[in-house]
C-alpha cells in the first residue's frame, strides 16, 4: 500500500514538475534595455510615439536618490512589491497632480475626465476606496484596491499618460491604448525650452479608435484595457455574458464602439456631460440660459448614478443612433448630428 | 523665624499660585501669556519640533497648504475642505470660515494665506483664479482689486511693507502690486533659464535686504531677486546652486531675523535651511508620522520670534519648529 503510496505521490510530483517546466520554458525570458531595464520598470525615455527622450519626470531617478522611501519600505512593506502607506498612495499623486505644478491637474476637467465630486452628477473611479473585485463585470475574485497605479505606472510606461499594459494581474497588449496626443498649445513657452531631453505636456484629445489588426501591431482594444477589471463587459454584438444577459458591442475597435465612446476613465460631473448634440451646460450658458436652468437640463437622473458617461442619462444611444434613424425633436444650432459621438 | 510666620508665608503661597492658575485657566490667559513667557525666556540654538496643530477632532484639517501668523493668531487654508481654519497659540482651533463654491466668501483652492497690518486676511484660490480679503471675524470684504487683471492661478501669497507678493502658476510669474491692486512689478515667465519659472509656489522677502526668494517648483529651486527684480542667485541645495538639485519639488520658503532662508521639499519630506553665505546649517523633518516629521509639507511660514511653522498635508497638521 505504502508502495502505492510513494508511486502516486512521485507521479504527481512528476506531474507538477513538467507542468511548471512547460509554462517556465513558455515564458519568454526578459531581456534588459537601457530604457526597461527590469520588469515594469521604465526610464521613460520613450513617448507615445516611439520617440526617444521626451519624457522623464516619472522613472528616472538621481544617483542620491532617496525618492524610493515615498512609496516603498525594504523590510516593512506590506505588499511582496514592498509598499508601504497604500491607503494615501492617491494623496502622493496628487501632491502634484493638482494644479500646484501647473499641468495634468487631475481635478480639472480633461481628456480622461475629472476627479472632483463637488459637482452634481459626479461619478468617478474612486481610487483608494474601492475594492477592483467591485467593478461591474468582475468575474475573478481579486484582492487589492483601484489605486492610480492600477491603471498608471509611476516607475515610467512606454506612452505618455503611463498607462500600465499589465492591470489587475492581467496583460492585455505588449503596447499601450493609444491616445490621440498633441502638444498642448497652453504651455508652448514650457514645451519650446525643454527640448528633446526635457518634459513636454501633451494635450489629449482621447483615445484613438482605429486599431490595426495585423500580426506586426500589437492589438490594443480600448476596451481590452478597460476588461482587465469589468471582464464580462468585453462582448461583441449578439453575444451572452455569463448571467446571461445580452451586452452592447464594446470590442468594436474599427468602428470604435469601445468603452471610451460613452465612458471617461477617471470621472464625470456636470461640467463635463453632455447632451446628444455634444452640448455642455458652458454651451447653454454662453446661449443665454441661466446656470440653474443648464444644470437641471443635464443632471442624470439615472438610478444607478453617473457611471462615468460622457453624455447624461441614456442621450448618448441617440448621439450615434441618430443619422439611420432621425427623430423630430428640433435640433439644437451648432449641434452634432453626424451619428459619430462629439469627444 | 516663628512657626506661624512660616504656616502664614506658605499659606499665602500656595493661595497665590490657586488664585494665578485659576485665573490662566478659567479667564483663558494662556494664548496671551505664552508670547511673554517666550520672549522673556528665548530658546538658543537650532531650531527643533515644539507643538502640532491639528484643530478639533471633529473638524480635522484636509490637505493644509499654506498657513501665516496675523496679530496673535494662526491661520490656515484647509484646502481640501475649501475653507480658512484659525488657531489660537495653544492649537486651539477659534475660528474657521469659507465653503466650497465660486462666489463671494466661497473657495475652490484656497491656497497662499497672508495679513495686512489692519489684520484683514488675504486668501489665494488657485481654481477661483482670485484673492479674497476677509476681515478678523472671517467675514468677506472684497476681492483684491486686480485691476490689470493679471492674476491667473495665484498660488503662494505673502505681504511685506504694504506691498502683495503672489506667484501665478499658469502664467509662471512672480507678481508684485501695491495693496489698491496697482500692479507695481512682475518677475519670470515659463522656462528654465534664469529668472524664468515653471510653476511658482511659494514667495519670501528678506525684511533686512529686501531681496525676493521665489519657489520654482517645476525646475526644483529657489531663485533670488534684488528689489528691483533683477535675478542674483539660484539655491537648489547644491554648491552655488550650480549642480543637480537636491530639492524635489520645493514648495514653502521663509526666512529667519538672521537672514537664514528655509525651504519645503515636499517630495523629500524635509525641511532645508541655508544661510546668508549659502551654506546648509539645518535640515529639519525627515519622512514619517512621529512628532517633527513631515509627510508630503507644503506651506512655510515664520515669524517675528522666529518661530517655524509648516503645513503637514498627509499628517493633517500645522508642526510648529523654534
Amino acid at each position: 500500500m505504502s508502495k502505492i503510496k510513494i508511486g502516486f505521490s512521485t507521479l504527481f510530483a512528476l506531474i507538477m514538475l513538467s507542468m511548471f517546466a512547460a509554462i517556465a520554458s513558455a515564458e519568454e525570458p526578459f531581456v534588459p534595455t537601457p530604457s526597461n531595464p527590469a520588469p515594469g520598470i521604465n526610464v521613460g525615455t520613450i513617448d507615445n510615439n516611439g520617440n526617444v527622450a521626451t519624457h522623464r519626470t516619472h522613472g528616472n531617478f538621481q544617483n542620491n536618490t532617496n525618492s524610493c522611501g515615498n512609496c516603498h519600505s525594504t523590510h516593512n512593506g506590506d505588499s511582496a512589491t514592498l509598499l508601504k502607506f497604500e491607503e494615501t498612495e492617491s494623496d502622493l499623486c496628487l501632491t502634484c497632480h493638482d494644479g500646484t505644478l501647473g499641468f495634468y491637474n487631475v481635478e480639472k476637467n480633461s481628456g480622461a475626465g475629472v476627479f472632483n465630486s463637488t459637482h452634481d452628477s459626479s461619478s468617478m473611479h474612486n481610487v483608494g476606496t474601492v475594492a477592483i473585485s467591485s467593478a461591474p463585470g468582475a468575474l475573478t475574485p481579486t484582492e487589492g484596491e483601484l489605486q492610480c497605479s492600477s491603471c498608471h505606472n509611476p516607475h515610467g510606461s512606454t506612452n505618455d499618460r503611463l498607462l500600465n499594459t499589465t492591470v489587475n494581474g492581467k496583460t492585455y497588449s505588449t503596447a499601450a491604448i493609444d491616445l490621440d496626443l498633441v502638444e498642448d498649445p497652453d504651455y508652448k513657452d514650457i514645451n519650446l525650452v525643454t527640448g528633446p531631453t526635457g518634459l513636454k505636456i501633451y494635450k489629449s484629445n482621447g483615445p484613438v479608435f482605429v486599431n490595426e489588426d495585423s500580426p506586426t501591431v500589437p492589438q490594443r482594444v480600448y476596451s481590452n484595457f478597460c476588461s482587465t477589471c469589468h471582464e464580462d463587459y468585453l462582448k461583441s454584438s449578439g453575444a451572452k455574458r455569463v448571467d446571461g444577459h445580452y451586452s452592447h458591442t464594446t470590442n468594436s475597435f474599427k468602428a470604435g464602439r469601445n468603452c471610451a465612446s460613452c465612458h471617461y476613465a477617471h470621472g464625470t460631473d456636470i461640467t463635463l456631460l453632455k447632451d446628444t448634440a455634444g452640448k455642455t451646460v458652458a454651451d447653454y450658458v454662453k446661449s443665454g440660459w441661466t446656470q440653474e436652468k443648464a444644470e437641471a437640463y443635464m443632471k442624470d437622473i439615472s438610478e444607478g448614478g453617473s457611471s462615468i458617461k460622457k453624455y447624461t442619462n441614456m442621450t448618448v444611444c441617440w448621439a450615434c443612433h441618430q443619422s439611420t434613424h432621425k427623430l423630430d425633436t428640433p435640433p439644437v444650432a451648432g449641434g452634432n448630428y453626424s451619428g459619430k459621438p462629439t469627444k | 523665624m516663628k512657626k506661624t510666620t512660616a504656616y502664614i508665608w506658605m499659606s499665602a503661597m500656595v493661595v497665590l499660585s490657586v488664585a494665578i492658575f485659576s485665573a490662566i485657566t478659567f479667564l483663558d490667559l494662556g494664548p496671551a501669556l505664552k508670547p511673554i513667557v517666550a520672549s522673556a525666556n528665548p530658546t538658543g540654538g537650532d531650531p527643533e519640533f515644539r507643538q502640532s496643530f491639528y484643530g478639533s477632532f471633529e473638524n480635522p484639517l484636509n490637505k493644509p497648504m499654506d498657513v501665516t501668523k496675523i496679530g496673535d493668531r494662526i491661520y490656515v487654508t484647509d484646502t481640501k475642505n475649501t475653507q480658512v481654519q484659525v488657531y489660537d497659540q495653544n492649537g486651539n482651533n477659534v475660528l474657521k470660515f469659507g465653503k466650497a463654491g465660486t462666489d463671494k466668501g466661497q473657495f475652490q483652492f484656497p491656497y497662499g494665506i497672508a495679513g495686512d497690518e489692519d489684520e484683514n486676511i488675504y486668501v489665494a484660490d488657485m481654481y477661483n483664479g482670485n484673492i479674497s480679503i476677509f476681515n478678523a471675524k472671517g467675514e468677506f470684504i472684497k476681492y483684491f482689486p486686480d485691476k490689470d487683471k493679471a492674476i491667473q492661478s495665484p498660488a503662494g501669497l505673502r505681504i511685506y511693507d504694504e506691498k502683495l507678493y503672489v506667484t501665478d502658476i499658469k502664467s509662471n510669474k512672480l507678481l508684485i502690486f501695491n495693496l489698491e491692486g496697482k500692479k507695481l512689478m512682475e518677475i519670470g515667465s515659463a522656462g528654465q533659464d534664469e529668472g524664468k519659472f515653471i510653476a511658482p509656489n511659494a514667495v519670501a522677502v528678506n525684511k533686512d535686504n529686501h531681496q525676493i526668494y521665489v519657489t520654482d517648483s517645476g525646475n526644483n529651486r529657489v531663485q533670488v531677486f534684488d528689489e528691483d527684480g533683477k535675478f542674483l542667485n539660484v539655491i537648489n541645495g547644491s554648491k552655488d546652486g550650480k549642480g543637480s538639485p537636491l530639492f524635489v519639488n520645493p514648495r514653502g520658503v521663509a526666512l529667519d531675523s538672521n537672514g537664514t532662508v528655509y525651504i519645503v521639499s515636499n517630495l523629500s519630506h524635509n525641511i532645508y535651511a541655508y544661510d546668508k553665505d549659502g551654506k546648509e546649517v539645518q535640515i529639519l523633518g525627515g519622512m514619517g508620522t512621529e512628532n517633527g516629521k513631515l509627510y508630503l509639507p507644503n506651506g512655510l511660514y515664520i515669524d517675528d520670534r522666529d518661530e517655524i511653522f509648516v503645513t503637514d498635508t498627509i499628517n493633517q497638521r500645522v508642526s510648529v519648529f523654534y
